[in-house]
């Protein structure tokens, strides 16, 4: 089923709509649920309420592009349940690590402004982003949006794991400066 | 902490790059086992309306009556209404809480119930007048309880009451107040409605009509009490049924309403509606501006959002529609400069979309930058010169008044009064508020490529629609707080 009558199937506010929604993206959003929890029931769990939320979302929203707005609830939801039984563990998921490289891009003595507007700082990743070359983008987005793995990355964009480490360290680089050039550090 | 910010930041990128960077790998099926639950709207309604022998409702002298418990009320219980079977909402039994609500509405969708002309005529009749308070009026609480007090009439009396509901007999008005009542009926765990509705009997009188209590105790589940007309003890007791069926939220008009010894028959209904918003608003997003209130300028603290959405417009007014979560939706409806709210209850064009339940012609999906005030209002009407000017004017007469399908033998007896207070509030708060506001700030909706900065600073409309799509409350915020 296309993804438009998916979402029409929400608005008719029909049951099926999350069928066909498990049905053609569970694998997807259980992947990113994985990437950021490392544990499967917590993965699953992190889907199955990702349905709910997609439920509980539209109407009033008709996403353009459903799989990256079921891809945001799941991603959204699994970080809420990592936080949430604290796994601040060292080397414990892809995500601790994955937070701890992206520290580099903030200066050590400045925090974030407390009152900062995470939608302000989107909009400058988004130009950043933009900035950035396709390849560089898509494997920052990998890592830091799918928290894949630096092997997982490696093997998609065909690279070697060193070579994608490299790349993501020149772009969390270019993030910093960016970043504070914005003064948003 | 800080790179916890930034995480959460790229979560809210563009859908194009993070669509870009990988390819979705669909397949298994889970099932969830667990539901958001919060609250971001509380609302609440009450009516009452009394046919009586003498008199009915007066206002209490300054009399301070404590709330009781369930036991006191049930000393003057005598009949209990059955209300459906609900199936609380939760992921693992959704079916059969999805069959239980079809199992609600399938008669009102079944039955075509055109109710247009009792809310067009109503809504501007017990809204004007009040052009620096704040009104608020539920038409579905004042069809219920005038359906009702058309079940206790005969004659012109009863006719009168069925040319304003728009019925063509007793008998369909009975089916369609049942399906309205079933569809609107909501106690899931999820969404609130509450219909309720009571008979309150005299000790004094032996001859009230069971088939008539009947019906009304099974058609529109109307629970039955009796005692002693003008006692204290009675008269707590409504309060307390009153209080427990709208929340507390009117309790400071409750407690002045009292039934007297004259009083025969009263008739209460009341509607509580609790929902949560689809999207709710960032408290951090909630900011101190100027509200332009007829009277003044005041300090309000005003909600704010972007995001996509319809957005509705008149010849005279823009709007737009905010959702409740799964169930019954908010219109806010600004007047154009130069037009004031009342203005719009006169306007043809603007009844008609505030009434209207399918779609309508100038809607486009724009990105909206809403801020709206924060409101707590509510108001007190004495429904009776407006039922008058209606056409209702037989029960208020006690020359010709007939309440024979009550009382076979009511001598002058009349509609004594008629009063319906209201209460809305709404706030950005709720259990998960922040759970879902990255959601929606980063909601992957449409691309909308016009902007439109819906800034409610004035007077304006507000229009609640149940879960079956009907106006379950329309009012005016003069004043937001």
């Amino acid at each position: 089923m296309d993804d438009h009558r998916i979402v029409e199937l929400y608005w008719e506010r029909s049951e099926q709509a999350i069928k066909e929604t498990a049905s053609k993206y569970a694998d997807y959003c259980y992947a990113i649920a994985y990437n950021i929890l490392g544990n499967r029931e917590d993965s699953e769990e992190s889907v199955n309420d990702t349905y709910l939320d997609a439920w509980n979302s539209m109407p009033p929203h008709r996403p353009a592009i459903l799989s990256t707005f079921l891809g945001k609830i799941t991603r959204r939801i699994s970080i809420d349940k990592l936080r949430a039984r604290n796994a601040e563990k060292r080397g414990g998921s892809n995500l601790t690590l994955a937070l701890e490289e992206l520290e580099e891009c903030l200066s050590a003595r400045d925090d974030l402004q407390k009152e900062l507007d995470a939608q302000i700082l989107a909009e400058a990743l988004n130009s950043f982003l933009e900035e950035l070359s396709e390849i560089e983008r898509r494997v920052f987005l990998c890592r830091y949006w799918y928290v894949d793995s630096l092997e997982v990355i490696a093997k998609q964009f065909g690279f070697s794991p060193s070579k994608v480490k490299s790349m993501l360290h020149r772009t969390r680089e270019k993030l910093r400066k960016y970043l504070e050039k914005e003064e948003l550090l | 902490m800080k790179s916890n910010k930034l995480f959460d930041a790229i979560g809210m990128v563009k859908d194009e790059y993070i669509q870009d960077a990988k390819k979705p790998i669909p397949k298994k099926i889970y099932r969830s086992k667990w539901f958001y639950s919060g609250i971001a709207a509380v609302l609440a309604c009450a009516i009452l309306i009394g046919a009586l022998l003498g008199k009915l409702w007066t206002p209490a002298e300054e009399e301070h009556i404590p709330l009781s418990d369930e036991d006191f009320l049930n000393n003057y219980a005598i009949g209990a209404a059955f209300y459906p079977e609900t199936v609380q909402y939760s992921n693992e039994n959704w079916s059969e809480w999805r069959e239980s609500i079809e199992e609600l509405t399938k008669d009102y969708k079944s039955m075509n119930i055109d109710l247009d002309h009792f809310f067009s005529q109503s809504i501007p009749v017990f809204l004007s007048g009040n052009e620096e308070e704040n009104m608020v009026y539920s038409p579905l609480n004042v069809y219920m309880a005038l359906a009702m007090l058309a079940e206790t009439t005969e004659g012109n009396s009863r006719a009168q009451i069925l040319d304003l509901l728009g019925a063509p007999g007793v008998h369909q008005l009975r089916q369609e107040a049942n399906a309205i009542w079933k569809a609107n009926y909501r106690d899931d765990g999820r969404t609130t409605c509450l219909l309720a509705n009571s008979l309150w009997l005299s000790d004094d009188r032996l001859d009230y009509q069971e088939d008539t209590v009947g019906i009304l105790s099974r058609e529109y589940y109307a629970s039955t009490f009796r005692g002693e007309m003008g006692s204290e003890d009675y008269n707590k007791a409504l309060q307390i049924w009153m209080n427990q069926q709208t929340g507390g939220l009117l309790e400071d008009q409750i407690n002045n309403l009292k039934m007297t010894p004259d009083t025969f028959l009263a008739i209460v209904s009341t509607v509580w509606f609790e929902a949560s918003w689809s999207d709710v608003f960032n408290k951090g997003f909630t900011y101190t501006g100027t509200f332009h209130a007829p009277n003044g300028d005041v300090e309000s603290a005003f909600m704010s959002k972007s995001d996509g959405m319809s957005y509705c417009w008149g010849d005279h007014f823009g709007a737009v529609t905010l959702f409740f979560k799964d169930s019954g939706r908010m219109k806010i409806v600004l007047p154009d400069e130069g037009t004031s709210a009342e203005d719009l209850l006169a306007d043809s064009q603007c009844m008609d979309f505030v009434i209207g339940q399918s779609g309508w012609e100038n809607e486009k999906y724009v990105l909206v930058n809403l801020s709206l005030p924060k409101f707590d209002v509510s108001s007190q009407i004495d429904l009776e010169e407006g039922l008058k000017s209606l056409g209702v004017t037989d029960v208020f007469d006690p020359t010709v008044a007939d309440f024979s399908s009550i009382i076979p033998e009511a001598y002058m007896a009349k509609v004594e009064q008629a009063t319906h207070g209201a209460r809305v509030q709404i706030d950005e708060e709720g259990c998960v508020a922040a759970a879902y506001t990255i959601i929606t700030e980063t909601d992957g909706a449409l691309s909308p490529n016009e902007e439109i900065d819906f800034v409610v600073d004035r007077p304006f409309l507000f229009v609640i629609y149940s879960p079956s799509n009907l106006p379950l409350f329309v009012g005016i915020v003069n004043q937001p707080q």
